[in-house]
Formats: structure tokens, sequence, C-alpha cells
């Protein structure tokens, strides 16, 4: 062989060995893959190609002239995902500790930008010890370059980050700023400072699981969308949420023939929530029986569970499902639930993936906490949210739908191409009670018998309106349907909608509340 | 000692635990009434009921620990 061919062989080799036999075993250890082991079981047999192998940091303060540090600390390349082209840039937590350097980000920002060009999904796999600090300005002007290139990315491609490691610091900005953020619950740590700076500058004493762990990410902040096991359990989990998704924003997501009839009829859906409106029942049994094969991917499952978002099929078609949770906080929307159901939206609309929204809520949160937090700005979210998506838009009215709530979980004026109701459904303004009780407040007062008429006028008001019909004969509902048909007319639904085209004027954005 | 807080502003309906009551996980133990609708609020985990801490009728806040378990 030649000398030549000998280097290159002996150049890649010491490579692929990435931090050496030390620090892969200690990786190991502590229940991790390599990086080179994740981009292995991620993609479809023999098919990644690697791109910047021989990248290499250019600083020499500090003794980093001697300092190896393979791949630049993270593998980027391509490959196909059960058939699909997709990216990937993948830390290496074995060559010095996989932090973050000019280097190391230009290649992580140059994979995004490739992915964006070429218009398939990037996947990053975070396991990183944070900034090289010897470095300087060079890695914290990299980290822009990384924020810049996801960012004119986003709305483009699909961007899922894995937390299989540390993400801490300004760096945790990056997984954050993608469409989807997949948490190991063994070994993914995220947050904007570790407890050692915390220590330091808060004097809080804190453990690394209580605040950047699975607890704190999916359950209170609001920054993990699924939490999963060891590598392999979230590699696993990013291909079936890609399974969902298209390449780009200008394709639809993959049909797949899921062997479900369309045509389907769920007898077992008619009487099954309670009629009493006051009365809780788990809308994931409602989701379950209408999608193919009740099969449902909740994202955000431990975050604001008074509302549920997730993918599922109608027809073999992907489908981004918003529904009220009537089992928690009786499905009230209060602002974390405005977040997080306005974000989804706008995921959906960007990629092309129709809308299906199932209503049972009493309302938009009331009283000092909520106002006070700002649920007239985060509502206000799904209104733009809701109105400005172009994408085929399903509603079914199954039973409360009032007031700014009826409006903000999509009707036909803030966006539903077809709406549907239950005969369970009441739609309109308000409760009768509340109704009466302001209309008819001097008439009850100066009544001989004031309870006898304040119970007349709510039977009155409730009659006249609480109910899908009267909402029905101004054409607001398309048609009151059994329970036992919502499936049947939601895929024919989408059928109609499969080429629906919106054209409105220019303008840069709407002004959505943020 | 884990507590149970309410999840949101209510009147209390029902305390559907003892103390010296075992709950499994996602137990209710007690009913409230807002907005409403009827909430339920869930043991969080396995337990032994250690303090009841509110009555039928009264209103309860996010702050308020409606039940201990230990």
């Amino acid at each position: 062989m030649s000398k030549k061919y000998e280097e290159l062989k002996s150049r890649r080799e010491t490579i692929y060995q990435m931090g050496g036999e030390k620090a892969v075993a200690k990786q190991h250890k502590e229940g991790k893959l390599t990086a080179r082991e994740r981009v292995d079981y991620f993609f479809d047999p023999g098919t990644f190609t690697e791109i910047g192998t021989f990248v290499k940091h250019r600083i020499t303060n500090f003794g980093m002239e001697k300092k190896n540090v393979p791949a630049e600390g993270v593998v980027c390349g391509y490959g196909k995902v059960n058939g699909r082209m997709v990216m990937v840039g993948a830390e290496d937590y074995t060559a010095m500790a996989g932090t973050f350097g000019e280097y190391h980000g230009k290649k992580f920002a140059n994979a995004i930008d490739k992915a964006k060009d070429m218009g398939i999904p990037f996947i990053g796999l975070n396991d990183s010890g944070g900034a090289r600090l010897q470095e300087g300005i060079d890695t914290l002007e990299a980290y822009a370059w990384l924020f810049n290139s996801q960012n004119l990315a986003s709305g483009i491609i699909p961007q899922i980050a894995l937390l299989l490691g540390p993400c801490l610091g300004g760096q945790a900005y990056h997984p954050v700023m993608q469409d989807f953020v997949i948490q190991s619950r063994n070994h993914g740590y995220m947050g904007i400072a570790g407890p050692a700076f915390v220590k330091a500058q808060l004097g809080i004493e804190i453990d690394l699981e209580t605040l950047c762990g699975v607890q704190a990410h999916a359950v209170k902040s609001g920054c993990t969308h699924i939490v999963a096991g060891d590598d392999k359990d979230c590699l696993d989990r990013a291909k079936e949420l890609l399974s969902y998704l298209p390449q780009n924003n200008k394709e639809k997501p993959a049909r797949v023939d899921t062997g479900d009839d369309g045509m389907r009829m769920v007898p077992e859906l008619d009487g099954m929530i309670p009629e009493q409106t006051m009365y809780p029942y788990d809308m994931h049994e409602v989701i379950e029986k209408l999608v193919d094969n009740g099969v449902f991917l909740e994202i955000m499952p431990d975050f604001a569970k008074n509302v549920i978002i997730g993918f599922a099929r109608f027809n073999g078609r992907s489908t981004g499902i918003v529904a009220s949770q009537p089992n928690w906080i009786g499905g009230v929307i209060d602002c974390d639930a405005a977040d997080k159901v306005s974000r989804f939206v706008r995921f959906c609309d960007l990629f092309n993936i129709p809308l299906v929204n199932l209503h049972d809520t009493p309302a938009y949160m009331i009283g000092p906490d909520q106002d006070w937090k700002g649920i007239l700005r985060h509502g206000a979210k799904m209104l733009f949210a809701y109105i400005d998506a172009t994408v085929p838009k399903i509603t079914v009215i199954m039973r409360k739908s009032f007031a700014g709530a009826y409006l903000g979980m999509c009707c036909k004026g803030t966006g539903a191409d077809i709406v549907y109701a239950w005969p369970e459904a009441t739609i309109t303004i308000v409760g009768a009670e509340t109704a009466a009780s302001v209309i008819f407040a001097k008439e009850i007062r100066n009544a001989e018998n004031p309870d006898e008429v304040k119970a007349q006028r709510i039977k009155e008001y409730s009659d006249l309106y609480e109910n899908p019909y009267h909402a029905g004969e101004r054409g607001y509902i398309d048609d009151i349907i059994l329970p036992s048909e919502t499936r049947k007319k939601i895929c024919a639904s989408l059928d109609l909608l499969e080429n629906k085209t919106v054209v409105r004027p220019w303008r840069k954005f709407s002004n959505i509340n943020m | 000692m884990v507590q149970i807080c309410s999840p949101m502003v209510g009147k209390v309906l029902s305390v559907d635990v003892k103390v010296g009551a075992e709950v499994k996980k996602n137990d209710v133990v007690v009913t409230l009434e807002a907005m409403k609708m009827q909430i339920k609020v869930y043991a969080p985990s396995d337990g032994e009921v250690a303090e009841v801490n509110i009555g039928i009728g009264d209103v309860v806040s996010t702050e308020t620990v409606l039940v201990a378990l230990k």
C-alpha cells in the first residue's frame, strides 16, 4: 500500500478511536453509547457518510497546540433513516468532554446549513461539557453561528434535539430552539447554568438531577417534549417522531397504509363521555378510539396536562391533535396550556400537518393568579396561531366550549375549515346560570319569588342556548354528528381538505404575543 | 412526607381519603369544584395519609396543602 494511503488509514483510525480506550470505557460505564455508536444505531446500516472528519481547532494558548481533539468533539454527517435522508451532529463526550469550541461550532452549524439547503431533517445528539474556555471569544462567537444556522433553518426543515448527556449554559439554547427536545431520563441534563454556578452566584445548593433533569424540564419548565430512557430508546423515539414529519416545509408528511379503515364507525364513543358537563373523564381514551389503530405519539405529556397535544394518523395521514383534558384541572386553558398548544399549532402549520381540535373546555382560566401571570397575552397566542395557520383544520366540539375558549381552541371564525359538534355539546357565550343572573338581575331581585323566577330564566336560557343547535342554525357548526361517526367525518374532511390553498396579502408576519 | 397541594383555586367538594388510609399513585385524594368542573386531585406517589388539612366547603389555593402522605 502506498505510504499516502497508509497515512490516511492511520489518521482515520486515530479519529475513529475518539477520546481513546479509557475515555470510551468511562462513557460505557455511565451507561452511555459513544457518539459513533449512536450514529451507527440511528442510521440504516451502511448509509452514514461523515463530513468534516478531519476538522481541527487552531488554538495554541494554554497548551492547546498539543491537544488533539478527534473530529473536534462532534461527529457530523448524513445517512438514511427508514429510507429517508437525515443529517446529524453527534457530540463526542470522550473527545475533550465534547467541549464546544470554534471549529466544533463551525462543524455543527455547517451541518445544519447543509441540511437546510438540501431540505432534510437535522438531529442533534447533545453530550457536551460546555464551552471550551481556553478559546475565549472564539468559542463564544461560534455559538452565534450555531444559533444563526438553526434559526434560519427553523420552519424549513424539522430539527430534533436529543439530550443524551449534559448541555449546560448558553449552549442549552441550542436544543431548546429546535422543534422538539427528547431528553434521556438516565443521563440527559439541560439548564442555563449547572449546580456549581448556581451555588457560586446565588448561594443555592441544588443537585444536577433536580436542577436540570427530566422533572425540571418535562414537568416544570415545559422545555422537554419527550422523555425516554437510554440512548437507544431516545434514538428510537426520534425515529418514531420523524415518521410523522415531512422532509421539509415544501413537502407533506408521507401517507402510510395503516390498515385502519377511514370509514370505520366507532360505536363505543356513543354515550362514553359523561353528559353532566361537570364530570371529568380521560380524553386519551377518546383519542385512542378515533385515530388509526389507537396509535398516538403524545408530546409534552407531563407539562400543562390540561391540554393534550401529539401526532396520530387518520386514514394514514399524519395529523396533529390538540385536545382539552377534562381530567386535569377541568381542561381549563391556563398560561402554560396556551403556550403548549400555540407552539404545536405553529409547528404543524410550518410542516403541512393538518390539525384536529377536540373541544371540551370550560374557559380560559380566570382569577388573579392567571390574570397577573398574563393569561391574556398567553391565551392570545392560541388565537394568533390558529388564525395564522393555513393547514387543514378540523374541529370537533364534544361537550363544553364557552366564551374565549371556544375561540381559542379554533372555531369556524378563528380558522376551522370544518366544525362538527356532538349532541352533548353546549356552545355559547357563558353558562345559563351566569347569563340569567346578569340579564335578569333586576327582574329576579324585584320578583315576589326570586328563586322561582331565577330558575325559570336559567331554564329558558339553557333550553335556547346550551346546545349545539343554535350554533348549527347560524352555520358555525357544519354538522351535528353522533360520536360514533366522528372518525369517519374527520377522515372524509381530510380528503376534502387535501389540497387546500390559502392566499393572503403579503406581510412579514403577524405580531403574535410572544 | 409528600405534601399534595391544590392544583388550582377552588372549593372542596369531597375529601376522598381518611388519615391512616393507604393510597396508591394516581388515586383520587380530594375532589374540588372550580370553573364549574369537578377537579380530581391525585396522589403523586404511593403512601399512607398522614394529614388531611381541609374539609368540605373550604376554599383552597395552590398554596394550600390538602393532604400529606408518609
